[in-house]
């Protein structure tokens, strides 16, 4: 399986490191424009380089022929929620550093900028955990349309966040730190249940 | 032990359902599927490797059962796809190092010592290898791996003639070993005859028999038959009638002629094949 990691490792790092630039530009612009929905949204974009790996691989013949080495279902599925993981927990720390970043340079309370931070990486947990199941456990073709549609709603949550979270009414600002934690709990859990779903929807696929 | 077993499988996808499969491949043969696009010649090769799973039946590869000793069973089989199976910007050191960490029993050294021997550069991405060079990496990845069952599906399809060749003489280095066997599907049947101990014909999603190329071609023959004489030949022996500029060009089942003797040719596997198919 770790070869297997090692792969979707490799093909990713680039993607990442240009959606890590292009998160930079945007939220530089939603920082003097004011608008701090753009860093949540920008934050998507780690979605591109993840779901393009997954739509790769169904591509290139390697998902049906990956079942035909000595690698299980359940071994496939572990290693895409592995970088799951690992790529939410990276877009996470990216976004508390530039919020540090944004609050020294905008003079701005900085737990405020953190509860944006923590809503744009909730905002990637909960697409990765609805986007997987439906890329790998029902395949990436028959997803598409449920992808847009997924955005779609995503946008239209954030233009609602967006008149919630603006620098004067920061409604997480003076929380304590145990709702940090939960929130770093509840993104584990939710991936949890997710790949559980996965493996299940998997397991009855035929490729 | 055989290679493969299949008792009382079934399969249904959407419309199209596999029934009631039993096949049997004896360790050390080589086994050709045949039968005509979308019989189901791709689905059977996908259940016995667990792509696919059956809905009913049992599955018994190298001698064990394929879902309980799913991984064990793997490290053994080699599987070439009809279509590619890397991602195409890959080159064959990324193969190697990959398929190395998959199986134990990677043979790197004749990984690469294949890929001179098939001038197959290191470094080059495989979008830019030809078709015959992408055959021959599907290849030796299926079998650098201490294989002793390949399977392999349409391996030569839209390959010339010399490509088909070597990769016909790539599949007899592998079964030198007694242990090692072959299942292969392909639509030229040229290349079965040169290399099968049976044939195995899928349609509509079923095996319609399993039987030894030899005994296929004992079975049948070949007459070129004046017109006038046509009337003297018992008509439950005719297989096949062709018009052709020479005559009637008759397939025979020569069991059936009831004693009578006649100057007759042996068929070549591809003259009986296309008959059954049609059938």
């Amino acid at each position: 399986m770790k070869s297997v990691i090692k792969k979707d490792f490799k093909k990713t790092v680039f993607g990442l490191i240009s959606c890590t630039f292009l998160i930079l530009f945007l939220t530089a612009m939603g920082y003097l424009e004011k608008r701090y929905d753009i860093l949540i949204f920008s934050s998507l974009t780690v979605l591109i380089p993840f779901i393009n790996i997954i739509d790769k691989d169904n591509n290139s013949g390697w998902d049906a022929f990956s079942l035909s080495l000595p690698i299980t279902r359940k071994d496939i599925v572990r290693s895409k929620y592995t970088l799951a993981l690992c790529i939410s927990f990276y877009i996470g720390l990216i976004l508390i550093l530039l919020g540090f970043a944004g609050s020294m340079a905008f003079d701005t309370e900085p737990s405020a900028i953190i509860a944006v931070a923590l809503t744009a990486y909730l905002t990637v947990v909960i697409s990765l955990s609805i986007s997987l199941p439906i890329a790998i456990g029902i395949g990436i073709k028959s997803a598409t349309p449920m992808f847009f549609m997924l955005y779609v709603l995503i946008y239209l949550s954030l233009t609602v966040q967006a008149k919630i979270l603006n620098p004067e009414a920061v409604p997480y600002q003076n929380y304590p730190s145990a709702l940090y934690v939960s929130v770093f709990i509840v993104s584990l859990v939710l991936l949890f249940i997710s790949y559980l779903i996965t493996c299940h929807l998997f397991e009855k696929r035929d490729l | 032990m055989n290679a493969i077993e299949m008792t009382n499988v079934n399969k249904t996808l959407g419309n199209f359902s596999m029934n009631n499969l039993n096949l049997v491949l004896p360790t050390g043969c080589i086994m050709g599927l045949v039968g005509k696009n979308g019989a189901g010649k791709t689905t059977l090769i996908k259940l016995i490797l667990g792509i696919t799973k059956a809905d009913s039946g049992d599955i018994t590869v190298l001698g064990c059962d394929i879902k309980k000793h799913f991984k064990y069973t793997k490290q053994y089989i080699g599987y070439v796809p009809d279509s590619g199976m890397f991602d195409e910007n890959y080159t064959l050191i990324k193969i190697n190092n990959l398929m190395g960490g998959i199986y134990r029993e990677w043979d790197e050294g004749l990984f690469f010592d294949y890929a001179k021997r098939f001038s197959l550069p290191l470094d080059q991405k495989i979008k830019e290898f030809s078709k015959g060079m992408k055959s021959k990496l599907s290849i030796m990845t299926a079998i650098c791996h201490g294989a002793k069952l390949l399977i392999m599906d349409e391996p030569t399809t839209g390959l010339d003639p010399v490509v088909r060749d070597e990769i016909v003489n790539i599949i007899f280095d592998f079964t030198r070993e007694e242990d090692c066997s072959v299942l292969i599907s392909s639509h030229i049947v040229s290349d079965l005859e040169k290399l099968c101990d049976y044939i195995c014909l899928v349609d509509n999603g079923s095996i319609k028999f399993t039987e030894e190329k030899d005994e296929i071609l004992e079975k049948y023959a070949i007459y070129n038959c004046p017109e006038d004489r046509y009337d003297s030949i018992p008509k439950e022996s005719v297989l096949s009638v062709e018009d052709t500029n020479y005559g009637l060009r008759l397939i025979l089942d020569k069991g059936k002629l009831g004693g009578l003797t006649l100057e007759t040719e042996k068929p070549t596997l591809e003259d009986v094949i296309i008959h059954m198919i049609r059938e």
